[in-house]
């Protein structure tokens, strides 16, 4: 074989062999389409700024790679994307193209992109509403009659959100326009305690619960996947964020977060079974929300003893109330600190008040002994 | 025939030799091993390091290839801390932990009464208490490759609340920061030598100990496994930088329970004591210092009693005679029934 040969061989099989890699990485690029959404890398960090998708359990997929641990929360399926919180406006984009790719990789064979068609805003929060604008608009609605021929007009996905939340929005800022702009507002309002529907072949339910860490809250149900969004009412990272200028109480918190534990049904020896995505921070269930009732719980109670003393807000801030639990939950610094949980459970508890309990009305007969509110001041 | 018998009886000749030689020298072996001096002078093997060589098959491993020296029954020996472990800690009993002072407070105020709401009654040790706990029983395994005959996982159950722990030995992907914990945690262990070391994390927020000490999910655990013939000794050593001020080192003794059988553990929460929905049994600022009972009663100074890394150390001794006397029993006792009354 002479040496030109070799070389024309050569570079035909090398020709062969790329054309072989190349058909073979098609191969594995389409067989692992169905995956690719679903890795999330080994070394996938915290504020690494990329999007992570990751699966939940059943239709539900965790957005996560936010700033400040917030998550995005998403339902997909052959009616369409459901999209809890769209996060900050910096990263819409990203998101928007993640959560197509996770709708397409769950789509099926014969793929079919399926659009955001909700959007829903668990409260008013700028990083929980900054990228409305740009997921609604990479959604659509679903269009029928006349308005179907006109594909000119899409006003993009829906964004639903309770009516106070808008409300918020709507609140001038110091140059008396409104605070959030017109193109981040929801589109739809919500005046329901609970709201139902039907999508992607499941129930979902839209709670509101009342004075939470706002007046405006929305918690999401999703019954077939068995997951539970809370948005803000529950959080990995800190004490509670709850706006009294807003409409938050710690009371109406509290509430709240005893109905996350009512909604939640626990797996096998308290773990897993409904998983509950927090506004901020890991997945977790209804163990670990009960460890967060538990301490948001203590700390009100200690503090209305205090306030039931007499005691000054400076008085109890100087007691330390949440002095245990601060090294994991509090903060000196940033935009929720200790002392504005302290102050905000502080003003939003009655002068004089009993231990916290779902029941303001309890009777206990007399020779009971048991623990939990008392009609008595303590 | 002569020809074949000549080569048969050479052959069998030669296996009767090798056996009688063979035989020969595992006989003078005992009578010839020398002592451990007269090894070290003649720099040849003991009887004990023969030993070792001779099972070092079947009980030493090398990297990637753990033995199977921790599988079996394991009943936990209460030689140590047996009252803490069994009937557990009383309240107020915090000596020698190296806690912090505000998790001091978090124990101050922990009421036992939580311990019968629905939500903490089927709850399983986690594995930071699990094999300190009274769990009872505890079953080891190991999970082998079917081709490489690799260790790639060791899977634990202890019997109490059916807790069922994997220690990952092979290359794992670790899950990402949002995932969520488990009581059991995340483990990767590998084997140095016959030790085997494991690192947890993603822990939930559990316990130390069943006297109020909680950590927090940012907990890990570091652990060692040793056997000793038919004993096994576990360290645990827990770090929690918001909870303790140094790693909390504790270790665990098990005895092999070869043919023991384990008996499930179904467990259902239900309303023990009526009490109203989300009220959450916990002491009062107030009563705070009904926990100072354990101390008095048994005669260690409240200062000892509140715990911290110093109590670890034995001159902490010398310091506590220079502490002031306790108060009287009656004094914390009425402070008790006063505080009882207004629940």
């Amino acid at each position: 074989m002479t040496a030109e040969l070799k070389i024309l061989n050569a570079g035909a099989l090398n020709a062969v062999a790329v054309n072989a890699v190349a058909v073979a990485a098609i191969c594995v690029s389409v067989l692992c389409a169905g995956d690719a959404a679903a890795q999330t890398p080994a070394n996938a960090a915290v504020g690494d700024g990329k999007i992570h998708p990751y699966h939940v359990q059943g239709n539900v997929w965790l957005m996560a790679g936010e700033p400040d641990g917030i998550n995005v929360t998403i339902q997909v399926g052959s009616d369409g994307v459901v999209v809890v919180d769209t996060g900050v406006q910096s990263m819409a984009a990203q998101l928007l193209e993640r959560i197509n790719d996770t709708a397409m990789s769950q789509a099926g064979f014969r793929a079919e992109q399926k659009p955001v068609h909700i959007i829903v805003d668990t409260d008013a929060r700028p990083d929980h509403v900054s990228g409305n604008q740009i997921i609604r608009e990479g959604g659509s609605t679903l269009m029928a009659g006349n308005a179907a021929f006109d594909q000119s007009f899409n006003p993009g996905a829906p964004v639903w959100a309770n009516e106070n939340v808008q409300a918020h929005m709507l609140m001038p800022d110091a140059s008396g326009k409104p605070s959030v702009p017109t193109v981040l507002w929801p589109t739809q309002l919500r005046y329901e305690d609970l709201y139902s529907i039907t999508y992607n072949g499941e129930p979902v339910q839209l709670y509101h619960p009342h004075r939470a860490i706002t007046d405006g809250s929305t918690m999401v149900m999703f019954r077939g996947s068995n997951v539970l969004v809370t948005g803000d009412i529950l959080s990995m990272i800190s004490y509670p964020t709850i706006d009294v200028k807003a409409g938050g109480s710690i009371d109406g918190e509290l509430v709240a977060l005893n109905r996350i534990l009512e909604l939640a049904v626990a797996g096998p020896y308290e773990e897993g079974g409904t998983m509950i995505v927090p506004g901020r921070g890991h997945l977790c269930d209804q163990a670990d929300a009960v460890q967060y009732r538990n301490m948001i719980t203590a700390i009100r109670d200690r503090i209305q003893f205090y306030k039931n003393q007499g005691k000054t807000l400076a008085q109890v801030l100087a007691l330390k109330p949440s002095a245990d639990t601060d090294a994991r939950w509090g903060a000196t610094s940033g935009p929720w600190t200790t002392t504005q949980f302290i102050e905000a459970v502080y003003a939003t508890l009655p002068a004089k008040g009993a231990m916290f309990s779902m029941r303001t009305d309890v009777i206990v007969p007399a020779d009971a002994k048991v623990a939990g509110p008392s009609r008595e001041v303590f | 025939m002569r020809q074949s018998f000549f080569i048969s009886s050479v052959l069998v000749g030669g296996l009767v030799c090798a056996e009688i030689w063979i035989s020969a020298s595992a006989q003078q072996s005992p009578q010839q091993i020398p002592d451990a001096q007269q090894a070290a002078d003649a720099q040849q093997p003991t009887a004990a390091q023969q030993l070792g060589q001779r099972l070092g098959a079947q009980v030493h491993s090398t990297e990637g290839y753990g033995g199977n020296f921790v599988d079996g029954f394991w009943n936990p020996v209460y030689h140590e801390d047996s009252l803490e472990r069994g009937t557990g800690p009383d309240q107020g009993d915090y000596a020698g932990l190296p806690i912090t002072p505000e998790e001091r407070l978090h124990a101050q105020i922990h009421d036992p009464e939580i311990m019968d709401i629905p939500e903490y009654q089927c709850r399983p040790h986690p594995s930071i208490y699990g094999m300190r706990g009274a769990g009872g029983l505890v079953r080891i395994w190991q999970d082998l490759d079917p081709v490489t005959q690799q260790q790639t996982k060791i899977e634990l159950r202890l019997r109490w609340q059916q807790q069922h722990r994997v220690i990952w030995m092979e290359e794992h992907e670790h899950p990402p920061p949002w995932a969520a914990h488990t009581w059991q945690g995340y483990s990767v262990g590998h084997w140095v030598g016959d030790v085997l070391e494991v690192h947890t994390d993603m822990l939930k927020a559990s316990y130390i100990r069943r006297n109020g000490l909680d950590t927090d999910d940012k907990a890990t655990a570091d652990e060692r496994f040793f056997r000793y013939g038919n004993y096994m000794v576990h360290i645990m050593m827990v770090t929690d930088p918001g909870v303790l001020t140094e790693p909390l080192i504790k270790s665990n003794n098990f005895v092999l329970y070869p043919n023991a059988t384990m008996s499930p553990y179904p467990c259902q929460a239900l309303t023990e004591i009526p009490r109203a929905e989300g009220a959450v049994p916990m002491h009062l600022p107030s009563q705070i210092k009904a926990g100072l009972e354990w101390a008095i009663r048994n005669h260690v100074p409240i200062e000892a009693s509140y715990g911290g890394a110093q109590t670890m150390l034995p001159a902490y001794q010398d310091y506590m005679k220079t502490l002031p006397p306790n108060p009287p029993l009656s004094s914390i006792e009425k402070l008790t029934a006063d505080n009882e009354s207004k629940k």
